[in-house]
This record gives C-alpha cells, sequence and structure tokens, in this order.
C-alpha cells in the first residue's frame, strides 16, 4: 500500500511563449504555432511521489516553484512530459481563491467544498468539522468581506484540510493566523502526511526541515538539488549565501551566556527522572476525550506572574486543574515548537501523588490538580505552546479524560542565535594555541 | 452520438457545484441591493414601459390596429425585448466571463466548462421569470389563459443551445482577445433594431427579408409571436431546420473551447 506510487511526473517542462499580439496566443493554442520568444519556467522536473511523502520545494522568487505545483495541481498544462496522478488533489494555491467576499463564510465553504468535489451529503457532514478547525464561530453567518485576514485564511485551510484528498498541495501559505491556528494547521499537515502526500512551497526553510522527509530545490525552472532535506537546505543555504552575501545571518551574534544558570546536572534529576522511558499519553495522536471540558484551567506562570514572553532557562510552573471525578489521576503535558512539534514531553508518572496516598479506598475527589515544575530548554525564538492532557493511570496513550490542545503558548526571543533545534548556553569560549613545537 | 452530449458531461459530474454557482451568480447581481431579485422583474418593465411609449404611441406601430386590445402591444414589445435580453446577456457578458472567474481557472481545480453554463443557465432564469411575468399580464388582458405559452418552452430551447454554442465560442475568443467586448457592446443595439421586436419580418421590404432570417432570433421572435398572440402555429419544418443549425454551432463551439482551454492559465 505505502509502496504504491500516487504521483508520476516524467520530464515536466513549461514553457511561456512570449506573445506580441493577444491573437497571437490563440493561434499558438489552436494551431500549435509558436512565438519567437520564449521563456522555459520549467524543464525536465521528473519525480514520484508514495503516500507518506511530505515533499517541500524551496526556491528564489521566480525559479518556477508556483509554476510546478500549478501543473501538479492541474490547473495548468505542461508544455512537454507526462503526468500521472492517482487520487484527488486538493490545491491550496491561494487562501480563499474562489471566496466572494459578499457571501457568507457558510456560502463561500459550501461552494468551496462543491469545488474540491464533495457531494452536498458529505458537505452536510463535515461542515461541523469545518467550522470547529476554522474557529471562525458565529461570524460563518456574515459576508467574508468583514473576516480578518486571519479569519479569512483559517477559513480557507480549514475547508481545504476536510475534503478528503490523497494528495494535498499548498502554496507558501503557512505563517498566517495565530499560534493556536498555526499549531493546529502544522499538527494538521504532519498526520495528513502519514499516510497521504503533501507538497508544499515554502521560504520557511525550518518548516522544510521540521515537517519533510524529502525535498526539491527549484533553481532557473530546474532541479538544482533533490532528496534530503537537510542536504537540500545547506545546498540552497550556501548558493544563496555565495550570491546574495548573507551568510552573515549564520553568526553567532548573540553574546555569551547571559546570567549565570545553576547547570548543576544534580539540580535537574527532579522527581519522575527515574521513570522508565516511554510516555503514558501520546498528544500526536487524534484521542478520544472521555469527558470533555474537565479540564477547568491551565496556566503557566514564572515567579507567580502569567509568562508569555521567555528567552530560556527560566523556572516556571505549569498548573492544570480539573474538575471530575477521577479514582488515580495523571497528567502530562507537551510543549511544542512553531511547527508544532514535540520538543519535550512529561507526565506525572513518579511524581508524589495526593490521591494514591489516600488510598485506593478512598472516594473519588471532584476535582484536583497538578503543577509541573521545570525549567525552560534553551530555544530558538518563536511561539510555543503546551498541550495538556488529564487521564486515568493505565488507560492507553490515546484516551484521556479531557486534553487541551495549545493551552498555554509563549513566545521565546532568544538571545543565543543559532540555527539548530536547541541552543547551548556558552558559559565561556576561547580560541588558543597549541604549542606545536612541544 | 457521445461526441455530442459530451459537453453535458461537466455539468452533469459537478451538478453542485453548478446549482452552488448558478444561485452565487443570481444572487450575486442583486446582492446588497434593497430590491433584490425584484430588479430581474423590475428592469424588463421599465424597458418595456419606455418602448411601448415611443413606439406604440410617438410613432404607431402596425400592430395597435392589428390587435384587440390597446394593452396587448406593450406586451408584444416584452416577448420581444425578454427573448433579446437573454440573447444580449449571454453574448455580452461572455468574452470577459472567464477572466472575471480567474480564481477558478488557475487557482483550484476547476472544470472550467461549468462556468460557461453558469452564464446560459442565469440568463435563461431570467428568461423563465421574465415568461412568468409575462404569463400573469396575458392573463389579466385577455382574460384567460394563453394556451400558446405551453409551447413557448418547445420555441425557446433550440435557442437556449445555440445560445450556449455561441458563449463556447466567445468566451474562449474573449479570454485571449479582449477587443470582442468592446466590438459586441457597439454592435449591441444594431442588433437589437435589425431583430424584429417592435417590427415585425412582413413589414421588411421583400429584397431585405432574406438577410432577416439569417439572424438566428428572427425565427424565434416571429414563431413566439404568432404563438402568443396572432393564434398562428410552429412551422415545423423551420423548427427541425433551427435546431439542426443550433445543434451544429453547439457542438462547433465546445470543441473550440475545449481546445483554446488548454492555455487559459498562461493568458489570465
Amino acid at each position: 500500500m505505502s509502496s504504491e506510487i500516487r504521483i508520476s511526473a516524467r520530464d515536466l517542462g513549461k514553457v511561456y511563449d512570449l506573445h506580441d499580439r493577444p491573437t497571437a496566443a490563440l493561434s499558438a493554442v489552436m494551431f500549435g504555432r509558436h512565438a519567437p520568444r520564449q521563456k522555459w519556467a520549467l524543464r525536465d522536473f521528473s519525480m514520484e511521489a508514495r503516500p507518506g511523502d511530505f515533499i517541500g520545494i524551496i526556491g528564489r522568487n521566480g525559479a518556477g516553484k508556483s509554476t510546478l505545483l500549478e501543473i501538479l495541481a492541474g490547473t495548468r498544462s505542461p508544455s512537454t512530459g507526462t503526468l500521472e496522478i492517482v487520487g484527488r488533489v486538493a490545491a491550496l494555491l491561494e487562501l480563499g481563491a474562489g471566496f466572494n467576499p459578499d457571501f457568507t463564510g457558510l456560502e463561500n465553504a459550501r461552494l468551496c467544498a462543491a469545488a474540491y468535489g464533495l457531494s452536498p451529503r458529505q458537505i452536510g457532514e463535515k461542515m461541523p468539522a469545518i467550522i470547529e478547525f476554522s474557529g471562525v464561530g458565529d461570524f460563518m453567518d456574515r459576508p467574508t468581506r468583514e473576516y480578518s485576514s486571519g479569519m479569512f485564511a483559517r477559513l480557507a485551510f480549514s475547508v481545504c484540510a476536510h475534503c478528503d484528498a490523497d494528495i494535498l498541495i499548498v502554496d507558501e501559505i503557512l505563517g498566517v493566523g495565530d499560534v493556536r491556528f498555526q499549531q493546529k494547521s502544522m499538527r494538521f499537515l504532519r498526520n495528513f502526511a502519514r499516510d497521504r502526500i503533501v507538497l508544499f512551497v515554502s521560504h520557511n526553510e525550518a518548516a522544510v526541515l521540521a515537517l519533510c522527509n524529502r525535498a526539491f530545490w527549484i533553481d532557473d525552472g530546474a532541479i538544482a538539488a533533490a532528496g534530503h532535506p537537510k542536504e537540500v537546505v545547506h545546498a540552497y543555504h550556501r548558493a544563496t549565501a555565495r550570491t546574495a552575501d548573507e551568510g552573515a545571518e549564520f553568526l553567532s551574534s548573540g553574546g555569551l551566556g547571559p546570567e549565570a544558570l545553576p547547570l548543576d546536572p544534580s539540580a535537574e534529576s527532579g522527581p519522575g527522572e527515574s521513570a522508565s522511558g516511554g510516555s503514558w499519553h501520546d498528544f500526536d495522536s487524534d484521542c478520544r476525550r472521555l469527558r470533555q471540558g474537565a479540564i477547568a484551567r491551565v496556566s503557566l506562570t514564572r515567579g507567580g506572574s502569567d509568562a508569555t514572553m521567555l528567552a530560556g532557562g527560566e523556572m516556571l510552573t505549569l498548573c492544570i486543574e480539573w474538575s471530575v471525578g477521577a479514582k488515580s489521576p495523571c497528567a502530562a503535558f507537551a510543549l511544542r515548537d512553531p511547527m508544532s512539534q514535540i520538543v519535550a514531553y512529561r507526565d506525572s508518572s513518579g511524581v508524589f501523588d495526593a490521591f494514591e496516598e489516600a488510598g485506593p479506598a478512598a472516594e473519588a475527589p471532584e476535582s484536583g490538580s497538578m503543577s509541573f515544575e521545570f525549567r525552560l530548554p534553551f530555544l530558538p525564538s518563536g511561539a510555543y505552546a503546551i498541550d495538556v492532557a488529564v487521564f486515568e493511570a493505565g488507560s492507553a496513550p490515546d484516551t484521556c479524560i479531557d486534553r487541551l490542545d495549545v493551552a498555554v503558548s509563549f513566545q521565546v526571543v532568544s538571545r543565543h542565535i543559532s540555527s539548530g533545534l536547541a541552543n547551548v548556553p556558552l558559559a565561556g569560549a576561547e580560541i588558543g594555541i597549541l604549542d606545536a613545537a612541544s | 452520438m457521445t461526441r455530442l452530449f459530451a459537453p453535458f458531461r461537466p455539468l452533469f459530474s459537478n451538478r453542485e457545484l453548478f446549482w452552488q454557482l448558478l444561485l452565487r451568480d443570481i444572487q450575486s447581481s442583486v446582492r446588497g441591493s434593497v430590491l433584490g431579485i425584484g430588479w430581474i422583474i423590475l428592469t424588463p418593465l421599465v424597458l418595456v414601459a419606455i418602448y411601448t411609449f415611443v413606439f406604440g404611441v410617438v410613432l404607431q406601430s402596425a400592430w395597435v390596429s392589428k390587435t384587440d386590445s390597446s394593452l396587448e402591444v406593450p406586451l408584444i414589445y416584452f416577448t420581444g425585448l425578454m427573448v433579446f435580453s437573454f440573447f444580449m446577456e449571454i453574448i455580452t457578458r461572455a468574452p470577459e466571463y472567464i477572466r472575471a472567474n480567474k480564481t477558478y481557472v488557475t487557482k483550484i481545480v476547476f472544470p472550467v466548462e461549468v462556468l460557461d453554463w453558469i452564464l446560459v443557465g442565469t440568463a435563461a432564469f431570467k428568461l423563465a421569470a421574465s415568461a412568468t411575468l409575462l404569463t400573469v399580464f396575458l392573463v389579466l388582458v385577455l382574460g384567460r389563459f394563453p394556451v400558446g405559452m405551453l409551447a413557448a418552452p418547445l420555441v425557446i430551447a433550440p435557442l437556449v443551445v445555440l445560445c450556449a454554442g455561441l458563449a463556447w465560442f466567445i468566451s474562449a475568443v474573449g479570454t485571449y482577445v479582449r477587443d470582442l467586448n468592446q466590438l459586441l457592446l457597439a454592435i449591441g443595439p444594431v442588433l437589437m433594431f435589425v431583430s424584429p421586436i417592435f417590427y415585425s419580418v412582413e413589414q421588411v421590404p421583400e429584397n431585405f427579408r432574406a438577410l432577416f432570417w439569417a439572424n438566428p432570433l428572427t425565427w424565434v421572435l416571429e414563431t413566439l409571436r404568432g404563438l402568443l398572440f396572432f393564434n398562428q402555429g410552429i412551422d415545423w419544418q423551420g423548427y427541425a431546420l433551427y435546431w439542426v443549425a443550433a445543434i451544429a454551432v453547439f457542438s462547433a463551439g465546445f470543441g473550440f473551447f475545449q481546445r483554446a482551454r488548454t492555455g487559459f492559465a498562461d493568458v489570465i
């Protein structure tokens, strides 16, 4: 199943005739007469994709990325080569394409879903999920011209996400919407790519590195590099740094480590360090919530006040309160980076438990709370989110009492600029000369 | 035979999309206006009032003496105008229609053929609305149901097919060459006066008459008028001929459109 080729492109090419008169364009199509001046926007592009592929396409403006996506999406016909696609393609080439500002969100969503090929019955079934995912809420009944650009984008993405496509083609739309929606859409794309195909163009190399398993660098209409995202992005970097002198970006501009931090390893071994590997809850699963709304309050504080802007290294307190009877409740949280990847996961395994202390015979209390105290890792700048879950001890990783995705979010402004997944606070650095003579 | 039905296939497989877009197309012409759908009724009425005054009162149309009631003359004009408006709406909207729906061509995977069906559908809806209004007036003026109205859809049908064929041609060419829009706007009024809307073909001098029958609207206008007001029947030979011509234009238009559409995304 997973080895089945869904997209097979052979030597795709697109040449634009640069016609001087509009009638010439018509005669070119009708009689195959070509203009004396031509521009190749894409040439000799070949690729195959199977379910599970998350393919990133990078390159400079005007390199031919969008032309490629439009050909793959089927809105533009290739001049050369062949393209075979098995399955339904949903293309998000422009957010809100086909939306009419005078019509309501609901009407636009219905039409858009119909354009993606959904039947009226399917549209009716999916609409609640579309509205829920978009978070547009009561505004569904208002004309879309009254929408903020974020709402517009969210609705458009939401429709596209629910049209049961096998192949999703996305052109540079990441980066719209707020933290919550970004987290949601990233998570969606990642889940989608597990058994289907995502193709996307992005200028955000971090996103390509984080999400993709394959990448193409298109330069001047041709494949300049293809393969593992890391190698492709690296090759692209080197080339752009050479041509545009952007190398400076990669030099560390942050100073040495800030205040001396207590980096005593023994201080790090808090409760639960002895717990064996494997997590009690799987935050990447579509979990079954037994009692939605059970989590009453989640707060992230730093020294008593809400933490929204952080630098890394701070002691934080994450407090989860729930209001539902549970025999032996457990809690877990996951810290997600701007690409919605889980950076860290912790649960209440091995911590002191007032419930356990009370004994199994005791009546299940109506509410409870759990607080985690932890030191924020040194992370690159960006918007981070924390998911929390409360579940009964021993339940399956995809079942919980309640889970809140993006329960809290905060911004990290890192002073240690680096290009990696984590930052290392430098305590000191020195360049010395070794005496070669001795 | 399968080729003959090819233009209907995208329509059938995308019927949900077609209905939604058709509804939207009809609504969007009146969205935001206070009277809303009322404009579709009001606009032809205003036109008829003006033409009745000019041709019936000022210029003394020949029909005034031929009809029983003086109120029938405005209705004759109304009949002619509704058919003409149907034709004109398609002809004048078609050149820019693909461009106006640019995002459907370039940004989403969309059956572009459906767009022209919507164009025809909206015009047909307005025609049906006018015809209903006409029926109501006829009942009021004549005091009985106009039996000829039952045959009217039969007369209109080949015109719809013909107009759809013209729409394929015009919208395809208009997407590439923008002069077409200007040209059609310029010849629109001319077409109105060379079509027998305010007069009958019989009033045209003998030697020009053949030219008049070349106008695709002439046969429909004459037959419909005879049917509704002068108790005349349908000339079945002419009817068959009209269908043959309509189907020929329709198939050729679709073939042309299908060929030209591959380049749409590159020019808009």
